[in-house]
């Protein structure tokens, strides 16, 4: 316990952490009680002496090295998550799962806008393919493969 | 308070925080040169949080960079397996036993002093940070977020992971604590 008025939390009154009722509760009873006076003095040195202690120096140059670590680190090339093989595989496969199911689903229900939807992808993604391929080879392969399949659905 | 990667000078950020987080994680670690590499590292994260990954701040700026700092020192010190924090109190600076201390370490306000009182502040410093080391963990965190960074009971919360209740209470039993040792200071027992 903190003073000999248990009820008021003066630490958290010093900290200006009470409400403006309860910091004017705390004052008229200050006004009154000599003891929680003293304790709140007590307090108030604590406080100083605790300051004090964490005030220690900071090391020469700390700041110009910090400033340095982040300019290297501008320069820097993060790896993003669609440059991670695992991530990327892992994105593509729950893609063409998507569109796996979707077709099937289709299908059951609609043959011929099956038929139609799967010689579209077919064209879609033998453009996008070539379209890709001069920038990202792997794609173009994984893009050619998915033509395929929306041929052999258009068929 | 919402701040985003553009609302942010970094010199000026570098400049207003290195000094908190400095007297922060040195705190928390007991080690100048731990100390200085968390300083370094919470930046960095705190950059390429802001700047990589578009993360927008949610609270106080001093707030969320001490939160990075507190959990880069809890990861230090879980693999140190939350061992007493080590301080050379004659050694190392700031922690110098001798008359005069205040004025080598530059501590405001002890640098007039006559040689009586600075031998009884300096008594009583070292019983502070004895204290504050010998504090549980997370007792000595809020001490230092609330006294070295100005954090506010609901900002302490945050960084802690705790209702502000419980900061209170923590910071309640350190402030009883430390007396007691003071107390026991004083009658030279």
């Amino acid at each position: 316990m903190i003073g000999d008025c248990p009820e008021l939390d003066l630490l958290a009154y010093l900290h200006g952490e009470l409400d403006a009722q309860g910091q004017a509760l705390v004052d008229r009873h200050l006004a009154a009680c000599p003891q929680c006076v003293l304790e709140i003095d007590r307090l108030r040195a604590e406080m100083g002496l605790v300051r004090k202690c964490l005030n220690v120096p900071v090391p020469d140059g700390l700041e110009i090295r910090v400033i340095d670590r982040l300019r290297r680190r501008r320069h820097r090339r993060t790896p993003l998550a669609s440059d991670n093989p695992a991530v990327l595989a892992r994105a593509v496969a729950l893609a063409a799962a998507s569109v796996a199911m979707a077709l099937t689903g289709l299908r059951l229900i609609s043959p011929q806008a099956f038929g139609l939807i799967g010689s579209t992808l077919a064209i879609w993604g033998s453009q996008a393919s070539e379209l890709v391929g001069r920038q990202v080879p792997a794609w173009s392969s994984l893009l050619k493969a998915f033509s395929a399949l929306g041929l052999l659905a258009g068929l | 308070m919402t701040h985003q990667s553009g609302d942010y000078n970094w010199a000026e950020l570098v400049r207003d925080h290195t000094a908190g987080l400095f007297r922060l994680a040195r705190q928390m670690l007991g080690d100048y040169q731990e100390a200085e590499d968390v300083v370094q590292e919470t930046f960095v994260r705190a950059y390429v949080a802001l700047t990589r990954r578009g993360l927008t701040v949610h609270t106080s700026t001093r707030a969320w960079l001490a939160k990075i700092a507190v959990n880069l020192c809890y990861d230090r010190l879980r693999r140190k397996g939350w061992q007493e924090t080590p301080i050379d109190l004659a050694t190392h600076p700031g922690g110098a036993m001798s008359v005069g201390a205040g004025a080598a370490t530059g501590w405001p306000g002890w640098s007039d002093e006559g040689p009586e009182q600075a031998v009884v502040r300096c008594e009583q410093a070292a019983v502070v940070r004895h204290q504050l080391l010998a504090l549980p963990p997370n007792h000595r965190t809020a001490v230092v977020l609330r006294y070295a960074q100005d954090l506010s009971y609901k900002e302490i919360a945050t960084v802690m992971g705790v209702p502000e209740n419980t900061v209170a209470t923590w910071l309640r039993r350190a402030h009883i604590a430390l007396r007691r040792r003071l107390e026991q200071g004083e009658d030279g027992s």
